[in-house]
């Protein structure tokens, strides 16, 4: 009878084990996918780059660097000045202007987690402000709710 | 493939007559294509593009060394002229963005594969791609196993789980004469065609690999 207890409790530390597992890789996952999808964003913003680990700074970087080499054996032939692979052409002071970023206008699903009464999420229209209650559920700009979102007021769904 | 070749050359002989014309079919080369496929590397056309590209700048280069030639300088060039160097310019950004999808495009594919597959490139993919594209495989596969180890990474192999678990043990059948394993529970001789019960971080890299063959419950 005990060794039939036993079976069943390792069986159950092995599932929770294996849940665990599961969760890390795909946290690890997701986070390369999203450095890989921005690698030279992530290495050029300061305020990014300190969100990441040590080993995915040096990933970032790694990346950024195989990706610019493959590039560059096709890139490598084009006319002098446009060969860059982060600007359209060559200019003295010119901003990177070929650097993917996120995309802070799309919508996404949230809910809201706390109380926040008459809240102001547009700086361009003050006037209109929501009326936040725990538990409502929001379409809307994720540029309007980032900030809400560090603060962890709303969860993304 | 010769007539493809044929028509090619015709149109290059036709000049630039169709700005973008070519960077759109290097575009739907990579887009038509199907999701999980990656089609052989159309060097032909992309060079095409390339070679369509410096075309333009020689010819910015050339209203440029006429506009000098009148003792002017850029900024006192007739609207005109200002306007013919500008639409050359942009003619070579587009063809710079076209082959960018292009090989941005081919360059996520070869990127799953590292997940899907592992680090060994079957040769039947390995033949489609362009010698940087398999270069860009072997440094990303690398890259890769250097995150995922012990020395200097996580030390969690990432490929394993795509899908959360669902049973801690797995009944697999022998796709593969594979010979002897060792596993937690001692030594398991995988022979073609037999059923066995594993743990499923030992049955899992051979199901990847297509080795084992996953028993659904029933």
């Amino acid at each position: 009878a005990s060794s039939a207890t036993d079976d069943l409790t390792a069986h159950v530390y092995h599932a929770e084990l294996n849940r665990i597992r599961f969760l890390m890789r795909a946290y690890y996952r997701a986070r390369l996918r999203k450095i890989e999808t921005h690698a030279v964003h992530c290495l050029k913003e300061p305020d990014v780059l300190e969100r990441l680990s040590d080993l995915e700074q040096r990933y970032a970087s790694d990346y950024a660097n195989i990706v610019e080499e493959h590039f560059s054996s096709v890139l490598g032939q084009m006319p002098e000045g446009y060969e860059s692979m982060v600007q359209q052409i060559i200019e003295e002071d010119g901003a990177f202007d070929m650097v993917p970023e996120p995309d802070a206008d799309a919508h996404v699903f949230c809910r809201v987690r706390e109380d926040r009464g008459d809240v102001m999420l547009d700086p361009d229209d003050p006037e209109n402000t929501m009326d936040l209650e725990r538990d409502d559920i929001l379409m809307i700009r994720y540029r309007l709710i980032k900030k809400l979102l560090e603060d962890e007021a709303v969860d993304l769904m | 493939r010769e007539s493809g070749a044929a028509r090619g050359r015709a149109r290059a002989s036709f000049g630039m007559s169709n700005f973008g014309s070519k960077g759109a079919m290097l575009v739907t080369d990579i887009a038509q294509s199907a999701k999980g496929t990656i089609p052989p590397y159309n060097d032909e056309l992309a060079r095409a593009v390339v070679d369509e590209a410096q075309e333009h700048h020689r010819s910015i280069l050339r209203l440029i060394g006429d506009i000098q030639k009148t003792g002017a300088s850029l900024d006192e060039a007739k609207p005109d002229d200002a306007a013919s160097i500008l639409v050359h310019h942009q003619a070579v950004l587009r063809n710079k963005r076209a082959l960018l999808v292009y090989l941005n495009e081919r360059m996520r594919r070869v990127r799953a594969l590292r997940w899907e597959v592992g680090t060994g490139l079957p040769e039947v993919v390995a033949e489609n791609l362009s010698h940087s594209e398999r270069s860009f495989f072997t440094q990303y596969a690398a890259l890769v196993n250097k995150y995922q180890g012990r020395r200097g990474g996580v030390g969690l192999n990432l490929t394993l789980d795509p899908a959360p678990p669902r049973d801690h043990k797995v009944q697999v059948r022998v796709l593969e004469e594979y010979g002897e394993v060792v596993t937690r529970d001692g030594a398991v001789d995988l022979r073609k065609n037999t059923v066995h019960l594993l743990w499923r971080d030992d049955a899992q890299p051979l199901i990847a690999e297509g080795v084992l063959e996953k028993l659904d419950d029933n």
